[in-house]
């Protein structure tokens, strides 16, 4: 086990920009969470080079074998002994598994559409930045590839008949994604990760989705406007990235101290407001709740976001 | 379509209380539904009956064709036509009905992330079962789905159903699956679901539509349902939801009889 | 003796200079002149060769059959009237280009001294054609792409292909044609098909892919048509606001049908008529050779055309038809007919009339329609001789009807059913005469008997078409 450990891991991913470790969000999955469990890997960005062509990212050599995609390299971390869930019960880490599939279904395909489909972003800032980093020729190909794999992707998953061209689905992504978003943010609540005080799995999964879309300058994006609007969320990405990620601790991190934070009860209830974008139905059916021929369901309105849920009895 | 055009249409609904006429509309009992439509269909059911909605099902051919969405089981209500569960929620919540109004924000948060989970790990690998496992889809999945049609339309429309499932899984990374590895998964979540709220939900709804319709069709092997029955707690949740919303109909006799054997042997 | 050279298809000259001899042969003197009219004023001659020059891939056998008739003509005016007539019937074969006849005295070991030589000097058209052109149908505009390929095998058989891309469908088609050597109007035909439509007043959206066989032939005074057609059809709604009984129709069904036609037409033109008449009667049988379908679907059409006074041209029309399901399948929405617009019911909206439901008209399953129309030239006649005569003045009467067939009622009841509750209109309009193909119409129209679900257009209406009531 020990000469496990010792074994050096390569990681080959996506270089970082942005201020971030990573610009791809599977890489920047991969490294929170070796940074979370403590283990020891040495990053080696694909830029550069031919990999930024024939290489799955990210990819994690250890020794002989090779790992690709996220959840498989956590498993592998996890079986390496580094594991950042240990401490989770197991109805967190059914919580877990349901809000990484929510990811992927809600907040992925908008996500892929705002660096990749959209024309403004993918044109003034996607293309050049994998294009800068690609070698020549492979400069012209791989922006082009992986617009193209994320446009399948979208269409094949979200575009269902009679959804067949890009624009019809666009709306429905944005507000899925929208909803994700707003999710995400009342499950954390203030807390500094979403279980506990000491990051997880989860976290690193939503510190990968969310960051690059956090950081990365797009020039025209709503989604990020209203990601901007999650103040809890925009921290979290941010706590993490002085945390773990800056150069000051290069080494097996600590956990932060506890932090208090003062919640501006007005700041929250407007952020409250703006959040109900994606329930307008909602509003609207309160309006028409005082109707007589309806019973009223509507219990009272929200209770601030300052408690954390405490779970229900199974 | 748009924001703004949903609002307006959910105004509409909302204007109109819920007719006695309101029809579910799914593919042909006896011959071609297949798995995976059926447990998308129960947990529709389930959940109208939850809310007290009553609704009649009709079965027809060239039901997925209807659907607005090009997915069954859809709702003519009125003059409204709605498909999949998820809008049909949002649906019947703009009538007023709704399971999910006693939870608060966060409880709402998990609840919606456990239904995407359950889409994903249960829908998906029940479609990865019928289509992408040669065995199974050419036994069982192509013959039902194509049942209603004459040659030469029937090979035609089985292979081209089957051609955009396998795409789909190849694009969200499912193509390399083997079929044991998708049990894994579905028992791996078995393990970790349980009934979540104290008041019946869409979750609890979605969740019994496929675990029931797992455990009571006749299956070549009985793998995967004896391993959902050595879960107390799962078994004891079918039972009771069977129970308190299926009384009237007899649910587990037809749905034992309809669904031959639709997984091979694991 | 000079050569003759007979090109135009102007009426043969009966008397000898003008002929149009060979400006050599002026020249000759005097009494050579007088050898030639005896040997042209109805001489007895015996044509002893046909040659045909200029054959490339075309097979002898095939052309054998069209200049046969040369060798019966016993004088020269004979022999230049089956000439012409043989020329004619090898342009129609539509694999040559250009054909010209020579007729020469017979030269050689065995002439005889009035015999004739007779060369058909052909030049085949080249191997492949694409051709591009722009298509006004019924009230829709497109823009084809063909690719002819002529005289595939030798024997006049031909395979096109053609692409259509149009403001309401794209199509395309793969079709072969065979005709029997000898007998041009026998002939076979093989087409692959895929073409998509749009109806938006039926909310529906329609994509046909099919094959079809046809067996064309001529009896007595008519042309019969028989074919085999396989079609794998979807339907699809056009809308999200589609009435749920057009959604009810969506999915995919084959149908596999046999049908017959019969055309008599002695008209002396298709568009503008100025007398004959046209009887086309068409029946169609689905279900006994495979598919989902099945029915029985039968159509007339009647037109009779009569000229009048100063010009004018009386024109009545009568259209027809019944589809009867056969089994416990009803029928499906695109098998049905429909009534009304510019080229049926002028003064409705395009198929805007019968059974509706929540505004998507479902068509009907036996109909009738008729029409009267009185053709003039336009009043005080501009452009007379040229641009003018294409024009035409009309005034016209149309009326018509279209329901569902409810069994149980016997055809009695369907019968008053077609009669009462008629929608009517009539009007004066102007109509544009595109070459032999195509109308174009702009009516003032009044329409009458209009019930409760129809949609008119009263006023002005515009149609372009083919075929019109």
């Amino acid at each position: 086990m020990k000469q496990n450990m010792a074994t050096p891991m390569e990681l080959r991913c996506w270089g970082s920009d942005w201020g971030l470790p990573s610009v791809h969000t599977e890489s920047l999955i991969v490294l929170a969470y070796a940074k979370f469990s403590g283990a020891k890997v040495t990053v080696s960005p694909i830029d550069w080079t031919w990999k930024t062509l024939t290489a799955t990212v990210p990819e994690l050599v250890c020794g002989e074998s090779t790992v690709t995609e996220p959840t498989q390299i956590l498993n592998f971390m996890r079986k390496q002994r580094f594991n950042a869930d240990y401490e989770l019960t197991a109805r967190q880490g059914a919580d877990t598994m349901a809000y990484i599939a929510l990811l992927e279904e809600k907040l992925r395909p908008a996500l892929l559409h705002t660096f990749w489909v959209d024309a403004e972003n993918y044109a003034n800032l996607t293309r050049p930045w994998f294009a800068s980093r690609s070698p020549f020729p492979l400069n012209f190909l791989v922006p082009r590839r992986h617009a193209n794999m994320a446009l399948s992707r979208i269409l094949l998953t979200k575009g269902e008949a009679p959804l067949h061209r890009i624009t019809e689905v666009e709306g429905k992504i944005y507000s899925d994604a929208k909803e994700c978003l707003n999710l995400l943010s009342y499950r954390l609540g203030t807390a500094n990760y979403f279980f506990g005080n000491s990051p997880a799995s989860l976290d690193a999964f939503v510190f990968g989705f969310v960051a690059p879309l956090h950081k990365a300058g797009l020039p025209s994006s709503p989604l990020q406007s209203h990601l901007r609007q999650l103040a809890n969320l925009t921290r979290f990405c941010d706590n993490i990235l002085s945390v773990y990620f800056s150069s000051s601790h290069p080494g097996k991190p600590r956990p932060p101290p506890p932090v208090q934070e003062t919640v501006d009860a007005n700041l929250q209830k407007l952020t409250q407001l703006v959040n109900k974008e994606s329930n307008l139905i909602e509003k609207m059916d309160d309006n028409l709740r005082s109707s007589p021929q309806h019973k009223p369901h509507r219990p009272d309105p929200k209770s601030s976001l300052a408690n954390e849920k405490s779970s229900t009895p199974a | 379509m748009s924001l703004a055009a949903e609002a307006f249409v959910s105004q509409m609904a909302a204007a109109e209380p819920w007719p006695e006429n309101a029809t579910l509309y799914q593919p042909l009992k006896e011959d071609q539904i297949l798995l995976s439509d059926c447990a998308s269909s129960l947990a529709v059911q389930t959940y109208l009956r939850m809310c007290g909605l009553p609704v009649q099902v009709a079965c027809r051919a060239n039901a997925e064709y209807m659907s607005p969405s090009g997915k069954v089981p859809f709702v003519h209500v009125g003059n409204q036509v709605v498909s999949e569960l998820g809008p049909i929620v949002q649906f019947t919540k703009a009538k007023g009905h709704s399971l999910s109004d006693g939870l608060d924000d966060v409880q709402r948060a998990e609840m919606k992330a456990y239904m995407e989970l359950v889409n994903n790990m249960l829908l998906t690998a029940e479609l990865y079962i019928q289509w992408c496992d040669d065995a199974t889809a050419s036994e069982i999945s192509r013959p039902r789905y194509s049942s209603p049609y004459s040659w030469p339309l029937n090979h035609i429309l089985a292979y081209q159903k089957q051609w955009e499932v396998r795409r789909k899984m190849n694009a969200i990374g499912w193509g390399g699956k083997t079929l044991e590895q998708v049990c894994r998964i579905r028992s791996a979540f078995a393990t970790s679901s349980a009934q979540f709220f104290f008041q019946p939900t869409e979750l609890d709804a979605l969740v019994f539509g496929h675990l029931f319709t797992i455990l009571t069709t006749r299956l070549t092997s009985t793998e995967l349902a004896e391993r959902i029955k050595s879960y107390s707690n799962l078994l004891s949740f079918c039972r009771r939801i069977e129970q308190s919303y299926f009384e009237d109909k007899i649910l587990s006799v037809s749905l034992s009889l309809f669904i031959p054997s639709l997984i091979p042997s694991l | 003796m000079g050569t003759v050279h007979a090109r135009s298809l102007d009426p043969l000259p009966m008397h000898g200079p003008e002929l149009g001899v060979h400006a050599d042969d002026i020249d000759t003197p005097e009494i050579e002149q007088d050898s030639k009219q005896e040997v042209l004023e109805n001489k007895d001659v015996v044509v002893q060769r046909v040659h045909i020059d200029g054959l490339g891939r075309t097979k002898e056998d095939l052309l054998t059959y069209e200049i046969a008739d040369v060798f019966q003509a016993k004088n020269l005016i004979d022999v230049m009237k089956k000439s012409h007539e043989a020329r004619q019937k090898l342009l129609r074969l539509g694999i040559f280009r250009k054909v010209e006849v020579v007729i020469d005295t017979s030269q050689g070991v065995d002439a005889l001294p009035n015999g004739l030589d007779v060369t058909f000097e052909v030049t085949e058209l080249r191997r492949m054609t694409g051709s591009y052109n722009t298509m006004v149908g019924n009230n829709e505009g497109s823009m084809v792409l063909g690719l002819k390929l002529p005289n595939l095998l030798g024997r006049a058989e031909k395979l096109t292909f053609q692409f259509s891309y149009g403001t309401k469908e794209t199509s395309y088609g793969l079709s072969f044609f065979k005709p029997q050597p000898g007998h041009f109007e026998r002939n076979v035909s093989v087409n692959l098909y895929k073409v998509t439509g749009q109806f938006p007043w039926s909310s529906l959206r329609e994509t046909d892919r099919g094959i079809s066989t046809e067996l064309t032939f001529p009896l007595w005074k008519t042309n019969q048509t028989l074919k085999w057609e396989g079609v794998w059809r979807e339907l699809g709604c056009l809308a999200r606001t589609a009435s749920f009984a057009v959604r009810e129709e969506s999915g995919h069904s084959l149908k596999s049908s046999l049908s017959h036609a019969m055309v008599i037409d002695t008209r002396n033109s298709s568009i503008l008529p100025r007398k004959g008449g046209l009887l086309k009667i068409h029946q169609e049988l689905a279900g006994y050779t495979g598919g989902d379908a099945s029915f029985l679907k039968e159509d007339f059409e009647l037109q009779l055309n009569r000229t009048l006074f100063w010009d004018s041209v009386l024109s009545a029309s009568l259209w027809g038809g019944l589809l009867l399901p056969i089994g416990d399948k009803p029928t499906c929405i695109a098998d049905r007919f429909y009534l009304g617009g510019p080229t049926s019911i002028r003064g409705f909206s395009m198929y805007s009339m019968g059974p509706q439901s929540e505004g998507d008209y479902l068509g009907g399953e036996a109909y009738w329609a008729g029409g009267l129309h009185v053709y003039t030239p336009l009043p005080f006649r501009p452009g007379r001789g040229g641009f003018g005569d294409l024009f035409r003045t009309h005034f016209f009467l149309n009326a018509g009807n279209l329901c569902n067939l409810n069994y149980g009622e016997g055809p009695q009841a369907h019968l008053k059913k077609l009669a009462e509750c008629i929608r009517w209109s009539y009007g004066v309009g102007i109509v544009l005469r595109l070459g032999n193909i195509a109308r174009l119409e702009l009516n003032y129209c009044i329409p009458m008997g209009v019930q409760s679900g129809d949609r008119i257009c009263d006023g002005v209406q515009f149609g372009a078409g083919i075929r019109f009531l």
